[in-house]
């Protein structure tokens, strides 16, 4: 009994004394420290100067196309845009000449007329003037051979009457003070 | 049987008992450890998504920010962790 | 032991016997290093083959190549650093590609570890990144730039006592602790995750009632073993994008 108690107290302290003995499971070691840091630094090494220059390389490459392919696409989509207003822009012009010329014409006509009209009223208000001074000047000539056919009806009438001549002037102012009463009066 | 267990529970030295101790309580000190980093990351996750709803285009942003926030959160559990494996198996 | 379920001890999951070179020395070789070792080996590879394909048109090998390219290029550097960040490219592109590849071995059978659940890949790759960002900093502020990284410009006078150890220790001490735990502790979580699984498929596969349960174990040992796949690409990415957040913060003061 005692020896086999003993014999467990052994088993049990060997066991104490192994895990004291267990080395810490998070402490780094240095052996693998070592490799660790040998294969990290031969890789960062070999890609710094072996591995990744071709990879950047055609990356950028590629890049540079897109990139200037986008350029050549925003220049050919420039031209398009410039020649499509330069288009719009002869369009707009003819547009705007072909108006002119209507209405250069238009205005040509208008006043073409307009001057014939104006011609047409001036030889209507000419005729009519010179009609006016015939009829101002027929009327005169009938009003003076009226006032002496008057005058010598008058006196000739009176020199019968009165069996003496009259003074002749006087009796003409007379006669054109009547005749010219009548005129103004009718 | 009992005899034995007590017996080698005798025989353990004073630091051994306490190891053991340890041990135990090293379940707890982790559980803790994990409560606050969980809610952290939790509203981190959370304010990120409505961020990345209410402006979709500023998603790649937000996502890279979101994992540098969870990174550092998430030290806090992994001390705690680390402090875990340290109770119990040191 | 539940339910007669052995779950392994942790350094049989992580810790891994030399394949040559003696226990404990400085240079034993062992499945990380072999899995570091693949990783370089594959990168060149993918990249020798598709920088031999010529034409514009991307296809194949070339193709897969150039979107991981474009990806680190316009998703990573020009989100967060921008057009003048296109030379650290090279050192962006080889850290995904390295963590990329030993983390996906997390799923790859035979292998079945992601080499970045040891402690070593993520520390030495954080020191270097911690390193680089340093040395970017040197070369573009001077020895300003460890004044500039403690006390940002427009601070306040009274604060900077409080602002400069905080400062000094959120940069110089934080980062690259925080960078490397968080891709370790991410894999290994994801390691010991898959392994449960496993084992609990192992121990279910049994002629008793629990058998029952197997079906859906095994259902989620699939969706887990996707799901790790995205945890190794997201850390990659991760881990790539603060190494440029990092390196680009350190090219120009803050403002």
């Amino acid at each position: 009994m005692l020896a086999s108690i003993l014999a467990a107290t052994e088993v049990v302290t060997t066991e104490v004394t192994k895990v004291a003995e267990t080395k810490n499971p998070i402490l780094p070691t240095v052996n693998e420290m070592f490799w660790a840091a040998v294969f990290f630094v031969l890789l960062w090494a070999l890609m710094k100067f072996v591995l990744l220059p071709p990879i950047t390389k055609v990356m950028n490459a590629r890049d540079e196309k897109v990139r200037s392919d986008l350029q050549a696409a925003e220049a050919a989509e420039s031209t398009r845009a410039s020649k499509l207003a330069e288009y719009e822009a002869g369009l707009a012009g003819a547009r705007a000449e072909a108006v002119a010329l209507l209405e250069a014409a238009r205005s040509e006509g208008d006043a073409e007329r307009r001057s014939q009209i104006a011609a047409a009223e001036a030889d209507a208000a000419a005729a009519k003037a010179e009609a006016a001074a015939a009829v101002a000047d027929a009327k005169v000539r009938a009003r003076s051979e009226l006032t002496a056919s008057i005058t010598d009806i008058a006196v000739g009438a009176a020199e019968a009457v009165v069996q003496k001549s009259i003074d002749r002037a006087a009796q003409t102012a007379l006669v054109e003070d009547y005749v010219n009463r009548s005129g103004s009066q009718n | 049987m009992s005899m034995l267990a007590q017996i080698a529970y005798d025989a353990t030295s004073k630091a051994e008992a306490q190891a053991i101790t340890a041990s135990g309580y090293a379940g707890l000190a982790y559980g803790l450890a994990t409560l606050g980093p969980g809610i952290g990351i939790g509203y981190l996750v959370g304010q990120s998504v409505q961020a990345m709803a209410r402006q979709p285009e500023a998603a790649g942003m937000v996502r890279t920010t979101m994992f540098l926030g969870i990174a550092f959160t998430e030290a806090l559990a992994l001390i705690g962790f680390v402090v875990f494996i340290l109770l119990k198996f040191v | 032991m539940i339910f007669g379920l052995e779950f392994p001890p942790i350094e049989n999951l992580v810790e891994w016997p030399n394949l040559f070179g003696p226990a404990e020395s400085w240079y034993g070789f062992n499945k990380i290093a072999l899995i570091n070792l693949v990783a370089l080996v594959a990168t060149s590879l993918l990249f020798l083959v598709a920088g031999r394909s010529k034409g514009l048109v991307p296809k194949g090998t070339r193709n897969l190549v150039e979107s991981g390219v474009a990806f680190i290029r316009d998703g990573i550097i020009m989100e967060t650093v921008g057009p003048e960040g296109i030379r650290y490219l090279p050192y962006l592109v080889s850290l995904f590609f390295f963590i990329l590849i030993t983390n996906i071995f997390e799923v790859i059978p035979f292998f079945h570890m992601p080499g970045n659940a040891r402690m070593a890949g993520p520390a030495v790759l954080a020191l270097l990144t911690w390193v680089y960002f340093i040395a970017v900093g040197l070369k573009h502020q001077g020895l300003k730039y460890f004044w500039n990284s403690v006390a940002p410009p427009g601070v306040p006078k009274a604060l900077l006592p409080l602002v400069i150890p905080i400062e000094l220790l959120s940069t110089f001490i934080v980062r690259p602790f925080s960078l490397a735990v968080r891709l370790f502790a991410n894999m290994l979580a994801g390691h010991i995750l898959l392994v449960t699984f496993t084992v609990l498929c192992i121990t279910l596969f049994s002629a008793t009632l629990l058998a029952l349960v197997l079906p859906f174990s095994f259902a989620m040992l699939v969706g887990l073993t996707g799901f790790e796949i995205m945890v190794a690409f997201l850390q990659a990415y991760i881990f790539t994008i603060l190494a440029a957040v990092y390196i680009g913060s350190s090219m120009h003061a803050e403002h």
